[in-house]
């Protein structure tokens, strides 16, 4: 079973992504901050990574520096509103993240790219 | 050499009472002779103080005591002195009769005789320097504490407790201090109560959080719209339980929640939560909200309405377009211009209360984004009393483009303020309709150096040969620096060979400055 780690500090959308997720047969670790992230990174063997980019005590792109330092070879997809920087966006491209999915979005959108990056 | 020393004082003592000198200071504690004898006797000794009896040279003993009576160098006889008053008594009452008719009383300070005046001086001054404490007087008899008691009548014992009241100092003290004590206790009873109520009401808002989540997914996901509009009661009820929608906490998650989630996603699943939102009978609540007298809970109300499209509370919503509250009015107009099928300006017309520039940017920028796919309708609005409201309309028609109303701000601009000519200027420019000359000439003639500087703007780009020549008479009239520059601009714009021939025949040095600022291809848009 593939494993999937979401770092989203809204637990209602994590809540529901995880529940999409997991319909899909993934399996999924939610944490709520940047903190937390980092450890799961660096504790747990991941098969992809959703993570928001505003979240508290570490940014999205910490957290993309980190997995690209440690996990190099695992996917990320970045949930972003559509309201934040361009220049954030940017960097995390530049950062190699497979995708990018800008709030609000379709859950079901989601899946169908995690699906796409995962096989 | 110490007997010599204290002679010498008592003397000095003597000498200073003796001349009746008189200190401010000094106070006699004697009124009297009694009150002297009765403190002597109370005291019983006063250091450097003595006393004796004297009689006179010719006085015949009949019985001659050598060893009480002496004879002074004068011939007087003198007793043996004694320091102290009982002692005086008991030597007295041992002369017999003859004696004591004929004996004076004679005070030793300091083994110096001295006179009643000296000698009540002499203890005030000790009692003065603290020397010597007065002894109380303690009364030994029965008799006087039963004479003393009878002047405290008997009192039963249950009046002692309301005796805290007879004194009113004391009873304002402790009154102040239970008062104090009371209040602070009460604070700190509601203090706790308060928190742990708002603690509670947290945690179950949490849990009623959890709770939602998951029929959230389930129904978003698993059920299609058609499906949602048509859940039975029961279905409802296997998601979220009725004894759970009762409690007023529990729909207000849900309420956010559902509108948290309709924010953040997007597709069908907007339509599913506002299917479910009246399926669960929530707008009722929001429709409640409005209809309450507390200006939050109607703002509430009117953003949920306004969230989740509930077109048919919009005659609720329009009752509120012209609250006196600022925040209902704001939110309500919002509302009103989301919620309508066309965008329908014309209730503005009436408005009594001003526009803030917030709301008018507020307002354009919800009228942008609806504008391409609504009718707008903003009839009467630059007709309207309120100055702002026209305003705000001069800046619609700006925005939208509107060349058919253009024709309307010309006749409005002769009779319009200057802030609103310059509104009307700043149209007329964008939409870039000529035939407003006249208007354009007038405004750059005028006292307000703001209009002056639109106008002149606007000349540049509308401007003819009439504007020109304003424009020239304008700068031989030595104008301020900013308006200056200004006109060299616009004359520029009009005509750039007039504009480099007035500046190449002209004496002012600014000319020259703004014609370099001008003509620089870095500085000409600074």
């Amino acid at each position: 079973m593939k494993k999937i780690l979401l770092i989203e500090d809204d637990l209602l959308i994590s809540s529901l992504v995880e529940f999409r997720l997991k319909k899909d047969g993934y399996e999924t670790i939610l944490v709520k901050d940047g903190n937390e992230g980092i450890h799961a990174i660096n504790t747990q063997h991941l098969d992809l990574i959703i993570t928001d980019v505003m979240i508290p005590f570490k940014n999205g792109i910490e957290i993309i520096h980190h997995a690209r330092k440690e996990r190099p070879n695992t996917p990320i997809i970045v949930l972003s509103s559509l309201g934040e920087e361009e220049a954030i966006v940017l960097e995390a491209f530049n950062l190699g993240v497979s995708d990018f999915i800008p709030k609000p979005f379709n859950p079901n959108e989601l899946a169908i790219r995690v699906k796409r990056i995962l096989q | 050499m110490d007997s010599a020393k204290q002679k010498l004082l008592g003397l000095l003592f003597v000498l200073l009472v003796g001349s009746q000198l008189s200190f401010a200071q000094e106070k006699t504690y004697f009124s009297d002779s009694v009150s002297f004898f009765d403190f002597l006797t109370n005291q019983k000794q006063v250091p450097g103080l003595k006393f004796r009896f004297t009689l006179p040279a010719d006085f015949k003993f009949l019985e001659v005591d050598t060893l009480l009576w002496g004879k002074s160098e004068t011939g007087v006889w003198f007793g043996t002195s004694l320091d102290s008053m009982p002692q005086i008594n008991r030597f007295e009452s041992k002369l017999d009769s003859s004696s004591v008719a004929r004996t004076s009383f004679e005070y030793l300070i300091y083994d110096e005789p001295a006179d009643f005046d000296a000698a009540s001086a002499f203890v005030s001054a000790l009692l003065r320097s603290n020397d010597i404490f007065p002894l109380e007087v303690r009364k030994s008899s029965s008799e006087d504490l039963v004479v003393l008691a009878q002047d405290s009548p008997f009192e039963p014992g249950f009046d002692v407790g309301f005796g805290y009241f007879s004194d009113f100092k004391m009873f304002m003290i402790v009154l102040i201090i239970s008062v104090f004590i009371l209040t602070a206790g009460s604070m700190i009873f509601f203090m706790i109560i308060f928190k742990s109520t708002r603690n509670r009401r947290e945690l179950l808002r949490i849990d009623f959080a959890k709770s939602t989540t998951t029929p959230l997914s389930q129904i978003l996901f698993e059920k299609t719209l058609a499906e949602v509009k048509s859940m039975s009661d029961e279905e409802l009820e296997s998601y979220f339980p009725s004894q759970l929608r009762g409690k007023k906490l529990y729909n207000e998650v849900l309420i956010e929640n559902i509108i948290s989630l309709n924010k953040k996603m997007k597709g069908d699943f907007k339509d599913k939560l506002k299917s479910l939102y009246r399926r669960l009978e929530l707008d009722k609540i929001s429709e409640a909200k409005v209809k309450r007298k507390k200006w939050d809970s109607i703002v509430t109300g009117l953003v949920q309405i306004n969230e989740m499209d509930l077109e048919e509370y919009l005659p609720l919503v329009r009752k509120q377009l012209y609250s006196t509250n600022f925040h209902v009015r704001s939110t309500a107009t919002a509302t009103y211009l989301n919620l309508s099928r066309e965008v329908d300006l014309t209730f503005l017309k009436n408005l009594r209360y001003p526009l803030s520039n917030w709301q008018q940017m507020n307002y354009l920028r919800i009228i942008k984004y609806l504008y391409p796919t609504r009718e707008l309708l903003m009839v009467g609005l630059l007709d309207s009393k309120n100055l702002t409201v026209r305003l705000f309309g001069y800046k619609l028609v700006r925005m939208v483009g509107r060349v058919d109303l253009v024709e309307n701000l010309g006749s409005i601009a002769e009779r319009a303020s200057e802030e609103e000519k310059i509104e009307i200027l700043k149209t007329i420019d964008a939409i870039g309709v000529i035939g407003y000359t006249s208007l354009i000439n007038s405004s750059m003639k005028s006292p307000d150096q703001k209009l002056a500087i639109q106008a002149i703007k606007v000349a540049g780009s509308l401007g003819d040969k009439s504007s020109e020549s304003i424009i020239i008479d304008l700068l031989n009239a030595n104008p301020d620096f900013k308006m200056k520059m200004a006109l060299l601009e616009g004359l520029k714009n009009i005509d750039n060979n007039s504009f480099e021939a007035l500046v190449a025949t002209s004496q002012d040095p600014e000319a020259k400055e703004i014609y370099n600022h001008l003509t620089d291809p870095l500085l000409s848009y600074v």
